[in-house]
């Protein structure tokens, strides 16, 4: 659940100064309120054409937020947080139908900034953002845990494929690969499955001990500065193993 | 993808894809002859990421009965557990699994067996749709769909005690 | 002076000023904003794929084309006949040839007024779209009501006018009025999309563009 938080109204204004770009206040200005973004959302079909559900509702509830700039009450921030993480998983579709081609995804994205600046963030990607801070990566993971989980894999491996092998840290490989924390917790088979095509593939493949998550929560989270934190993470191990390319799992 | 740092980010599907085309992997493909796949494009690997084509390429080397979704590729819908939804959790789960009716609904109209999808949020979210919508269906990822469908040399093989005499 | 006189005069000189002024402001602004905050805009710009997002709603090549083919109609007759009209009006040449002594090619006079009507008749459809469809009344404000009015208004009365239904003079006043306003409050609503929407397609078509995706 979502603490209740106070209001901090000067945070808030000095957020939405610092959010409104040049697109964004284009956007929300020249949307001509057609609705012909409407049944191109998952949301909307799927509450049973719900209005309230409509890409540009979103868009509509931002510019609230911006104009409210330090007016801004509980009840509205209640409403606005639902709405921008309950309502839309930023896929974009809506953008390919609209005639202007507005950005809704980058709007939601904007709302959850404002979101944060209040501490109105969902608690468990709060909680992932503080994972990728301590473990740099989302699920808590220890980096022995994550090397153990990689030697485990290549062992289960090796029984079928003698050859193959999880190289860690390897510099200069061709390929950096990297997951989705939920594979090393939920799924780890997934390593040992992907490890097995890059082996029959012949590829020159690696792991990293460190900045191998590639999920970046934060930036779903609307926390920019901790998102540009977690990509810098893989960002350094490729640099380091000086790969030529990173790839991310599927 | 992003081509703005020393080194280039690719999708897995991408690399397959390449594996696929250069002849670095070989696939039997009357392992699913049997079903009928289709697939779900992630937001962040089609629409996205510009990896539709490559996924329908390595499809192209692995299933016999391939259906595509109404709408798909780059118009494909999200599956509800994008943006953040499915690690939200919590209060959160309750509308992920309601907005995921309209991928329920595209999977059923195929009459798919299989449903694949290279992206672990698809992934999560279509097995909780499976269960939720009854749609009798596995969702399968490339990977998983390789560990059964990969030729493998004899000689990269683990030989059997007796066998290593030869 | 006479109010014909003003409204032919200097408020016509201001409308024109507002509008052209408020327009050029508006792109400056979005300029000096955009290259401090919107920097993906000119780290991924592309002509091709700023031409290509364009080019495919200016005509009708879109999934939403296709999707709605009647209001994607309407839409585009509105905004055809809206451009054409005024620029072409033979009475509208004739006021600038007195002033500037400039002209140009004119519509036939019975085409202008079926242009005319075309516009009222879309402007009702889309009227009524805000008050039927929840979809679209959910969003819509006043301000939506209000300047489909001052949209519709220089036409409305420009038709009156020509046909010289009630009283011509009070009549053609209130056209100036009106074509006036409009130009006037197009640079400060959502009017404006006159223009930005070739910037708002354009920014959106090069970030579907590097990633490989169309945006239509
Ligand atoms: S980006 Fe958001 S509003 Fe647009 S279709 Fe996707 S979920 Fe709906
Ligand atoms: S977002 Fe686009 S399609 Fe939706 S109402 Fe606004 S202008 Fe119309």
């Amino acid at each position: 659940m979502a603490e209740v938080t106070a209001l901090d109204p000067k945070k808030f204004k000095e957020a939405v100064k610092d959010k409104s770009n040049a697109r964004l206040k284009m956007w929300l200005e020249i949307c001509a309120h057609c609705g012909l973004c409407a049944d191109t959302c998952h949301f909307y079909l799927a509450n049973d054409k719900d209005p309230e559900m409509i890409p540009a509702v979103k868009g509509r509830k931002v510019l609230e937020a911006l104009r409210k700039k330090d007016k801004i009450d509980e009840e509205f921030l209640e409403d606005f947080y639902w709405t921008i993480y309950g309502e839309c998983t930023m896929c974009r579709r809506c953008t390919m139908f609209c005639p202007f081609g507005i950005d809704i995804a980058t709007i939601t994205s904007t709302g959850r900034g404002l979101c944060v600046s209040q501490g109105k963030v969902p608690e468990n990607l709060k909680k992932t953002i503080a994972s990728y801070y301590e473990h740099g990566n989302q699920m808590e993971i220890t980096q022995e845990e994550w090397i153990d989980t990689l030697q485990w894999m290549e062992e289960e491996l090796q029984e079928e494929l003698p050859g193959a092998t999880i190289p860690i840290d390897k510099k200069g490989a061709k390929v950096l690969y990297t997951v989705n924390a939920r594979e090393p917790k939920f799924y780890p088979m997934d390593i040992s499955q992907v490890a097995r095509v890059f082996y029959l593939a012949g590829e020159d493949w690696t792991m990293s001990s460190k900045g191998w998550d590639d999920t970046n929560l934060a930036m779903f989270a609307g926390d920019l500065k901790a998102a540009a934190y977690i990509s810098q993470l893989v960002r350094d191990a490729a640099e380091e193993l000086e790969v030529r390319r990173v790839a991310i799992t599927e | 993808m992003g081509r703005d740092h020393k080194f280039q980010v690719v999708h897995s599907v991408t690399l397959f894809a390449e594996y696929l085309r250069e002849g670095r992997l070989k696939l039997d493909k009357s392992v699913f002859a049997e079903e009928r796949c289709t697939y779900q494009d992630p937001c962040n690997v089609s629409r996205n990421g510009g990896c539709g084509k490559d996924a329908r390429e390595i499809i192209g080397y692995l299933c016999e009965d391939f259906v595509e979704m109404e709408p798909y590729g780059d118009y494909n819908f999200c599956c509800g557990g994008g943006g953040g939804a499915i690690p939200m959790a919590g209060p959160f789960r309750e509308r992920r699994l309601r907005s995921g009716k309209v991928k329920a609904e595209q999977i059923r109209a195929t009459g798919a067996s299989i449903c694949i999808t290279p992206c672990h949020n698809c992934y999560d979210q279509i097995r909780d749709l499976n269960k939720e919508y009854e749609l009798g269906i596995k969702v399968l990822s490339f990977k998983e769909m390789f560990e059964e469908a990969l030729i493998i040399p004899e000689e990269l093989k683990a030989q059997e005690e007796d066998e290593d005499e030869e | 002076m006479s109010l014909y006189e003003l409204l032919r005069g200097p408020l016509l000189w201001l409308a024109f000023g507002v509008f052209i002024g408020g327009m050029v402001v508006r792109i400056i602004l979005f300029f000096t904003l955009s290259t401090k905050k919107d920097k993906p805009i000119y780290r991924f710009f592309s002509w091709k794929w700023l031409w290509l997002s364009i080019f495919h709603w200016i005509v009708p090549l879109n999934q939403t084309a296709k999707k709605n083919p009647i209001t994607t109609t309407v839409g585009f007759l509105f905004h055809i006949c809206l451009l054409v009209t005024p620029l072409f009006l033979l009475a509208h040449g004739v006021l600038w040839y007195e002033s500037w002594d400039i002209s140009w090619w004119s519509l036939p006079e019975s085409t202008a007024d079926y242009m005319t009507l075309i516009i009222i008749g879309c402007g009702i459809f889309l009227a009524l779209r805000r008050i039927f469809l929840p979809y679209v009344r959910v969003v819509t404000t006043a301000a939506d009501y209000l300047l489909l009015g001052v949209t519709l208004a220089p036409f409305v009365t420009g038709y009156l006018a020509y046909h010289q239904y009630f009283d011509y003079n009070t009549v053609l006043l209130l056209h100036m009025f009106f074509g006036e306003l409009m130009l006037v409050v197009i640079p400060f609503t959502k009017l404006s999309h006159f223009l930005m929407f070739f910037f708002s397609r354009a920014v959106t078509g090069m970030e579907f563009g590097r990633r490989r995706a169309p945006s239509w």
